[in-house]
């Protein structure tokens, strides 16, 4: 207890006013950016560890994950499979907006789209009738759609998810993960050879196989990496 | 793939109907005994008995893992659902072994009445029988067969006048190495991305669409009609005390590869042996039991019986009932690599421990392959292994180990001659040769 | 169209009724003005002949279209003055430096959906803080905001404000009472305990002003001040003006006695079943009370509309406009174009990245500025009601601020603390400063009969 009461409170003020004079701590993002360390874990970027391959496996658990579906995948992973580049929403209301359109069954305005080449989309509609509008049969739905046009367009991609109700992110998820689905046309050679290097076909284990034992199938002696 | 010639006095239960020249002909089939045990399970035995008798025979799973077959359908049967599923798993995911594509080839009859069996005693209205989407003939034999066993009443509405509608559909599926595994399957049934699932809850217990769902090899299903028609007693006899029955294997060694249908118990001896002997001046120098994500047995070790408990004891895994024997043209650390890069990259990339794990175990055996490991690369091969068996989300990264496992277990010398002597036994590789002052 | 009557139809009623009122008003005081006007003498003649009523009816709405104003402000202060001592910026996007805030906060408190619990007694739910409110805007009546501008000058101000404000104590436990809710009703109780202890403090404090003043009138009060700030009643009664202050940051709920409000309490306070609208009306109603208590105590203490010094010689601005005749209208046009020029210029000149427009937008500000500081300056200097607003406005904003800088300092009291406090010590110092004047009254009057009225 202090002699004279109410001092405490006094002295408290002077501190408060102190500070209402002081320079403020804010950082008014996004104009200004606050400094984080080398090692951050929060940035919102993919990384890459120190023989420069990129960490991420594109295994779109995030993008499955998110509730309000605004992760999107683009660029070459890791496989060599280039995916679709989709594009960043602008803010995360415009995801929200687009999302709730999507679910209540009307068109979605696609800012990205324009990027890519318009498709025929009756094929995909035919293919949609044909299994009935099922999410439950996307596998089948996507061979399905491949053998019509050769690879799955992102648009056939982006039709087929606003007329079975499921996620893009889904579709893509479950597209891009078995290997003979491809997002770009056969005749893409280039793309061809980087997927079957960087994720080797079956014929070319066996193959591999059969010349590591040097047995019936292959030729004995030395040879580099196989 | 050729059938190699076993001994006369092993039996012949998947392969019974083999020779058969039309397998797709149910009623020559039919003359040889097939669907009988559908009519008895349906006459006789009723679903109860079916999982009772299943039970009794010890049946156990032949995709690897071999879980008993009667408890799976015991769990599928007694959880409360509004429907259960059977999925009869004839994805061979080992692009070089041939067993269950034979096996479907041969006698696809064996193999739906097998499902459609399991379908009956869980209570499944809807089986599917997965196989490879590349094989043409096979599809196109059992969709006959499926064809023919619904028109002769053994599939579709009311089977047998039993009551229990079962419809039997194929699906082929394609598109990852992964899809062997049962839940991967599953989800490529249900058109989902092919990764796995957190077990428990099993499949058998909450799987395809959440329903309870019987995933079983297509050998463990065919294998089923001969039990119900024999009696349980009669299989519990052959083979091993803890793993009755058969199951085929696909020998390859420098001389020859072939299937054959062994009991299980034999030692890899007599199986090596089934193919042929070497020539002389040729040494058997490593097995590979399991295909690619299998383990590698020095041959001192011959004499171990194919069965699953002794073959984990030793370090390996029954798998997809491959062995290959490589005689010492083959360098271990090689094929190790080789094993581990196809596992790697075939990994669907949910689990850390997998997805980053084994490209790391891959990076080592690549070091070491060079004659450039780090002084702390075999520690960490250890190290890493054992993690990744600890913390696996599904087997596929647990026998991704295996190859290295078993070749630092068993082949330490080859490694040794690798790195520390810059040299390779086999001549295959190519190990930088570093002077004594840089290596550790 | 359509926006319109969708906005009108997301309005709860009381926004309706708000937003059919105001404007209402706003319409008739301009068509008042403009039958003045055009009709000249009979209007003029009506409103003399009924002069207090109509004095009255202007007073009122001028009370209550100012409160929401200003409640909006000090709400902006309170957000901006607290942020800023917790070295944070506060509202910064909405408006400049976020002074739309508030305004966007009562639009939206309009917006929100008002609805009333289940088995809670309707009329008395919805009366409740419209008691509240009224009780806390209707004290506004009294109190002068400059010389000649008062509501309504009663001899007995005083203590019409003290039995007005008491009134809230009913709003309160209205609250706590129609909620249907026995939390709300326990949290109604507590603060309706809190606010009639602090009230006896309140008015005890008030006694020793009234006695050196010899009046109840808060007009006479404060012309009682008048002269140098020395005159002020602070220096004669200093624990008077303290055991005050802290009774009236009672009586207005703030910090440290805001237990009711706060975010840990309301849950077992008695606006947990408002939203909306009536919510708002509490809401108001507290920060109008800020301002009220600031202005009550500016007036008691602080010399309500003096200036700190008196005006030292008498200034008489003969400003006739009108008598430049057709001049004016060449001022009016000519001069603010004159001014932009002239403060544009040095803009313009001094850095090549201020292009001409840039240059004029700022000149033609600061022009603005310059005029109204000017015309400001002037009804300062030409009319003495102008300088006593600003006197008192700044003064009162003084206070305000002093509660603002409370609140973002002090810890809350709990309720047995504050009880303790108001029962054991406030009230036997309110006594004791009743005793100390009263005495030293009697004792200069002894000494010096001339000295006090």
């Amino acid at each position: 207890m202090s002699f004279v009461p109410g001092l405490g409170i006094v002295k408290g003020m002077a501190i408060t006013l102190r500070r209402f004079f002081e320079p403020k701590v804010t950082i008014k993002y996004p104009e200004e950016s606050p400094d984080v360390a080398p090692r951050f874990r929060g940035r919102l970027q993919l990384l890459y560890d120190e023989w420069g391959t990129l960490k991420c496996e594109t295994c779109f658990q995030c993008a499955q994950a998110c509730p309000i579906e605004c992760i999107d995948m683009g660029g070459i992973d890791t496989r060599g499979r280039y995916h679709v580049h989709w594009g960043p929403p602008e803010t995360y209301g415009e995801r929200r907006e687009e999302s709730a359109l999507r679910r209540s069954g009307r068109p979605v305005p696609d800012r990205a789209f324009h990027h890519f080449q318009p498709v025929d989309l009756g094929a995909v509609d035919t293919i949609l009738d044909e299994h009935d509008h099922d999410p439950k049969r996307m596998l089948e739905i996507l061979e399905a759609t491949q053998s019509a046009y050769g690879y799955l367009p992102v648009a056939a991609l982006k039709q087929i998810s606003q007329k079975t109700g499921a996620w893009y992110a889904m579709i893509y998820g479950t597209a891009s993960y078995y290997g003979h689905l491809r997002f770009e046309p056969a005749e893409d050679a280039a793309q061809a050879t980087a997927v079957a290097a960087a994720r080797p076909p079956d014929a070319s284990y066996v193959t591999a196989l059969g010349a590591a034992l040097g047995g019936a199938n292959g030729r004995p002696g030395a040879r580099g990496r196989s | 793939m050729d059938r190699l010639t076993t001994p006369a006095a092993w039996p012949s239960i998947l392969l019974g109907r083999a020779n058969a020249p039309d397998p797709t002909d149910l009623d020559a089939a039919t003359r040889d005994g097939a669907f009988e045990g559908l009519r008895l399970a349906v006459r006789d035995l009723g679903p109860t008995g079916v999982i009772a008798t299943v039970a009794a025979s010890g049946l156990r799973g032949r995709g690897g893992a071999g879980f008993p077959t009667g408890e799976k359908w015991r769990t599928a049967a007694s959880t409360e659902a509004p429907r259960r599923y059977v999925v009869a798993n004839g994805y061979e995911a080992d692009p070089a072994t041939f067993t269950d594509r034979t096996l479907l080839e041969l006698d696809p009859f064996s193999v739906v009445e097998g499902t459609l069996i399991a379908a009956y005693a869980v209570g499944a209205s809807e089986a599917f029988i997965a196989v490879r989407a590349g094989e043409g003939e096979i599809i196109r034999r059992l969709e006959a067969a499926v064809a023919d066993a619904e028109e002769a009443g053994f599939a579709g509405p009311d089977v047998l006048g039993s009551g229990h509608d079962i419809e039997l559909r194929i699906r082929p599926v394609q598109g990852a190495y992964m899809l062997g595994e049962e839940t991967v399957l599953l989800k490529a049934l249900e058109g989902r991305r092919g990764q796995p699932e957190q077990r428990p809850p099993y499949p058998a217990a909450r799987g395809l669409f959440g329903m309870p769902t019987v995933v079983q090899n297509v050998q463990t299903l065919a294998a089923v009609p001969w039990i119900i028609r024999n009696g349980a007693a009669t299989y519990a006899a052959i083979g091993g005390p803890d793993s009755p029955g058969t199951v085929l294997v696909q020998v390859r060694t420098p001389v020859g590869e072939g299937i054959a249908e062994i009991p299980l118990g034999t030692t890899l001896r007599e199986l090596v042996a089934l193919a042929g002997s070497l020539p002389r001046g040729r040494k058997l120098k490593a097995i590979l039991i399991g295909g690619p994500s299998g383990g590698l047995l020095p041959t001192d070790l011959l004499d171990t019986p194919f069965d699953y408990g002794p073959l984990r004891d030793a370090g390996a895994h029954l798998g997809s009932g491959s062995i290959v024997a490589a005689d010492d043209r083959t360098c271990v650390v090689d094929l190790a690599r080789l094993l581990t890069r196809y596992c790697s990259s075939e990994a669907c990339g949910k689990s850390i421990p997998c997805r980053i794990g084994t490209r790391r175990l891959v990076e080592i055996a690549d070091r070491i392959a060079d004659g450039r490991p780090r002084h702390n690369d075999l520690g960490i091969l250890v190290d890493l292994s054992s993690d990744i068996v600890g913390s696996a989300l599904c087997d596929h990264e647990r026998l991704t180990t295996l190859p290295l496992a078993t070749g630092m277990r068993y082949f330490r010398s080859e490694l040794d001659d690798h790195f520390l002597r810059s040299s390779c036994p086999a001549g295959v590789c190519h190990p930088i040769a570093v002077t004594a002052a840089t290596t550790h | 169209m359509t926006a319109i009557s969708r906005s009108w139809n997301r309005l709860t009623l009381p926004g309706k009724v708000i937003f059919t009122v105001v404007p209402a008003l706003v319409v008739l005081t301009i068509g008042l003005v403009v039958a003045i006007a055009i009709l000249g003498g009979p209007a003029l003649d009506l409103v003399v002949a009924n002069l207090p009523i109509v004095r009255f009816v202007v007073a009122a709405t001028a009370i209550l279209l100012m409160t929401i104003p200003t409640a909006f402000l000090i709400i902006y202060m309170e957000m901006k003055g607290i942020a800023l001592m917790n070295l944070r910026i506060g509202p910064d996007r909405v408006g400049p430096f976020g002074s739309l805030l508030s305004v966007v906060h009562g639009l939206k408190v309009l917006m929100k959906e008002d609805f009333t619990p289940t088995g809670a007694d309707s009329v008395v739910f919805t009366w409740a803080p419209v008691v509240v409110y009224l009780a806390s805007v209707m004290t506004l009546l009294v109190i002068p905001f400059g010389p000649g501008l008062v509501g309504q000058h009663f001899q007995l101000g005083l203590l019409y404000f003290f039995a007005i404000s008491g009134l809230s104590v009913v709003g309160l436990l209205m609250a706590g009472w129609a909620s249907f809710n026995k939390y709300s009703l326990l949290g109604g109780l507590r603060s309706a305990a809190q606010v009639i202890s602090y009230e006896i403090p309140l008015v005890l404090s008030v006694v020793g002003v009234i006695m050196l003043a010899g009046t109840m009138d808060l007009v006479v009060i404060v012309e009682n001040q008048a002269g140098w700030f020395t005159d002020w009643y602070i220096w004669q009664q200093p624990l008077g003006a303290l055991i005050f202050f802290i009774a009236a940051t009672a009586e207005a709920n703030r910090t440290p006695f805001d237990l009711t409000e706060a975010d840990s309490e309301i849950v077992a306070g008695f606006a947990t079943e408002y939203s909306g609208m009536r919510f708002g009306f509490f809401f108001f109603a507290e920060y109008v009370n800020v301002f009220i208590i600031s202005a009550l105590t500016v007036t008691l203490f602080f010399g309500g509309w003096n200036a700190p010094f008196p005006w030292p010689w008498p200034i008489t601005l003969d400003l006739d406009p009108g008598s430049l005749g057709i001049g004016l209208l060449f001022v009016v046009a000519l001069v603010p174009l004159a001014l932009t020029l002239i403060l544009a210029t040095p803009f313009w000149l001094v850095s090549s990245r201020i292009k001409g427009w840039q240059a004029l937008v700022i000149g033609f500000v600061l022009a603005n500025l310059f005029l109204v500081g000017a015309v400001a300056a002037a009804g300062y200097i030409g009319f003495d009601w102008v300088a006593g607003l600003a006197w008192f406005m700044l003064k009162a904003y003084v206070f305000v601020f002093i509660f603002v800088w409370m609140r973002g300092t002090l810890p809350r009291v709990r309720i047995d603390q504050l009880m303790n406090f108001a029962w054991k010590w406030l009230m036997e110092l309110a006594f004791l400063n009743i005793f100390i004047t009263a005495g030293a009254i009697i004792l200069i009057k002894y000494l010096n009969p001339e000295a006090l009225p």
